[in-house]
């Protein structure tokens, strides 16, 4: 059953419920008032019969008659009835004969006063002594109100309540189809993201805390497959360039070597450099290795303090292997005096390899000229600012740097593949940090990393 | 001995370049860090006047940023920095708001020219005829307006 209809579903049976025991109570209660009410009445009116049925004096009970007839409404069917009561049996045939009930004479002889039903008539009557002599005054009439009234009422109740319900029906599966919407949007969206455009993100302007809450923690579970997604990509890639040229040299020597027979020294010489070439294949191989961690430990992010100023050395000497002709500086003009300003909390893996894309773009864009690192703080981030003077980035294109697979239309004469900056970025993102670039074109690029220094 | 010296800025981050070489030389000083602005003539303005509003709305979160990485590397020999605004506009003014801030000596750029933003003048013209020690501290303005917080950096351009 789907969710938001068992929702509404328990919504309706709670309400109506609720409508309906309301309503049963509140006939109940005016049901039992309007009997008790009706045969107050009726004895009443048998009381002041009585009064002036056997008054001693004729005047006044014709004051009480008058009275009676012009302030005590005439009830429908009204009717009264004088039975002498001075035999039992007696007074038991003649009420039969009147259609009184015998229960009713019963009540009078036994309490002296009582009330009876018998269909829509309703009996209430006195046994009074007047002259010494006993009768009973019993007074007969319809009660209209609970004829009539109550059920009007139980019609009024029956289809207010039914058109509640109708009401609560439509409403509670409105509102409940209302709850559930954002979780199948999230659904549809979620179902639109593969690993051909895992950059996607889910939309987090939503209202609700909750539904806020559990798009942001998809988000993030995204921003870390993503991560790990493409620092595979990033290492294929890597691969693909940097083991193809020292290959292409190995075999482009060897292939030479054995065209024709040569002396000694030659065979010498193309060995060597086939040596060189395997060792700088080597090299590369195990750095990219070590660029290809994606830094889990037991399926964690593991994060620990991490000197940044080490590490950019560390990054600098990989650098080196990877790039033999490249020309970094690093700049500790205005490295802070103190250095727990240095240190931020950082997965060593992932920023090593976000900051070697960075350096390696500004090597490879500006043809190994100057790449100057300048490493800082402010009171809360680490800065790390690394300038090219390289072929910069057209300033209509800087939107879409972090788009994977962009590559800027100045980059023709470069291999890439325009997955390095995204994996950047989302690097920095898994570190709370900020990663932003300027750039003018043919002059240079400047890429600002902050990361938050570490509580310590 | 400690000395107090006036820097003025224009709010850009390029300007703090004076900043950080005077820090060079110097080792125990604190600076005041000047930006002249013309006062407005609202009433309402006036009525509700807070220095440190202006300057809220003026100084970039860059600006910021820098000023905080310079305290961090000066951190030994800079004992206070901060940044004052500048209404007046006469010689008589400069000279008291100098004695009310206890300037020694003033530094100025020599090459760098300041981009004064509307609502505000040139002031170097007219610390220049204070009778204060003025230094100039030559450094080769950017040539490449690349923004963010590298233009701070010593970044030579071979």
């Amino acid at each position: 059953m789907k969710g938001h209809l068992k929702l509404g579903l328990i919504l309706v049976a709670i309400q109506a419920s609720f409508l309906v025991l309301l309503s049963f109570t509140l006939y109940y209660f005016l049901y039992t008032y309007s009997y008790s009410d009706f045969y107050k009445r009726l004895s009443t009116r048998a009381k002041v019969t009585a009064s002036y049925k056997f008054a001693p004096d004729t005047n006044s009970s014709k004051t009480v008659k008058q009275m009676r007839e012009r302030y005590l409404e005439h009830l429908s069917n009204e009717q009264e009835y004088i039975i002498p009561a001075q035999d039992k049996k007696l007074a038991e045939t003649q009420a039969q004969k009147l259609n009184i009930p015998a229960e009713l004479v019963h009540q009078l002889f036994e309490k002296g006063s009582g009330t009876s039903q018998s269909g829509k008539t309703f009996f209430a009557g006195i046994n009074y002594k007047a002259a010494e002599k006993n009768y009973l005054v019993v007074i007969s009439a319809e009660n209209y109100y609970a004829n009539h009234h109550l059920q009007f009422l139980r019609t009024v109740l029956i289809i207010g309540v039914s058109l509640a319900v109708v009401f609560t029906v439509f409403f509670t599966l409105f509102f409940s189809r209302q709850i559930v919407e954002p979780i199948k949007l999230i659904t549809k969206q979620v179902n639109k993201i593969s690993t051909d455009n895992i950059h996607l993100r889910l939309d987090e302007s939503v209202s609700d805390a909750e539904i806020r809450n559990l798009i942001v923690t998809f988000n993030s579970l995204l921003n870390r497959v993503e991560t790990t997604l493409e620092t595979h990509k990033n290492f294929i890639s890597n691969a693909s360039h940097e083991f193809s040229t020292p290959l292409t040299a190995i075999i482009g020597e060897a292939e030479l070597a054995l065209k024709k027979d040569r002396p000694v020294t030659d065979y010498k010489e193309a060995l060597n450099t086939i040596l060189q070439e395997a060792e700088r294949l080597n090299a590369v191989s195990q750095a990219l290795i070590q660029l290809a961690q994606t830094g889990y430990k037991n399926n964690k992010l593991a994060f620990e303090i991490t000197r940044t100023d080490e590490l950019l050395w560390q990054i600098i000497a990989l650098m080196n292997t990877l790039y033999p002709h490249n020309q970094i500086r690093f700049d500790l003009d205005l490295m802070p005096d103190n250095p727990y300003k240095l240190k931020v909390n950082a997965n060593k893996q992932l920023l090593q390899l976000a900051l070697t894309n960075v350096l390696g773009n500004a090597c490879k864009y500006s043809d190994n000229k100057v790449v100057t690192i300048s490493l800082t703080a402010t009171a809360k981030h680490v800065v790390i600012v690394i300038r090219d003077t390289g072929i910069g980035i057209p300033a209509n294109e800087l939107a879409h740097i972090f788009d994977p697979f962009f590559r800027g239309s100045n980059t023709k004469h470069f291999k890439g593949y325009g997955i390095g900056l995204p994996l950047t970025k989302n690097i920095v993102a898994l570190h709370s940090g900020k990663l932003l670039v300027d750039s003018v074109q043919n002059s240079g690029t400047s890429v600002q990393i902050e990361l938050p220094l570490a509580y310590l | 001995m400690k000395t107090r010296i006036l820097i003025p800025t224009d709010l850009t981050i390029e300007s703090l370049n004076t900043l950080k070489l005077a820090l060079a030389q110097l080792p125990d000083v604190e600076v005041v860090l000047v930006y002249p602005c013309i006062l407005s003539n609202s009433i309402s303005d006036l009525l509700f006047y807070s220095p440190s509003k202006i300057l809220q709305q003026k100084m970039s979160q860059d600006f910021y940023a820098a000023l905080e990485i310079l305290k961090n590397h000066f951190e030994s020999q800079l004992h206070s920095l901060k940044v004052e605004l500048f209404h007046g506009n006469g010689l008589s003014a400069l000279k008291n708001f100098l004695g009310a801030n206890q300037i020694d000596s003033i530094y100025l750029p020599s090459r760098f020219q300041f981009k004064w933003e509307e609502n505000s003048f040139d002031i170097v013209k007219l610390l220049l005829k204070t009778n204060l020690p003025i230094h100039k501290i030559d450094w080769q303005p950017q040539t490449i307006a690349i923004g963010g917080l590298s233009s701070i950096f010593s970044f030579q351009n071979n």
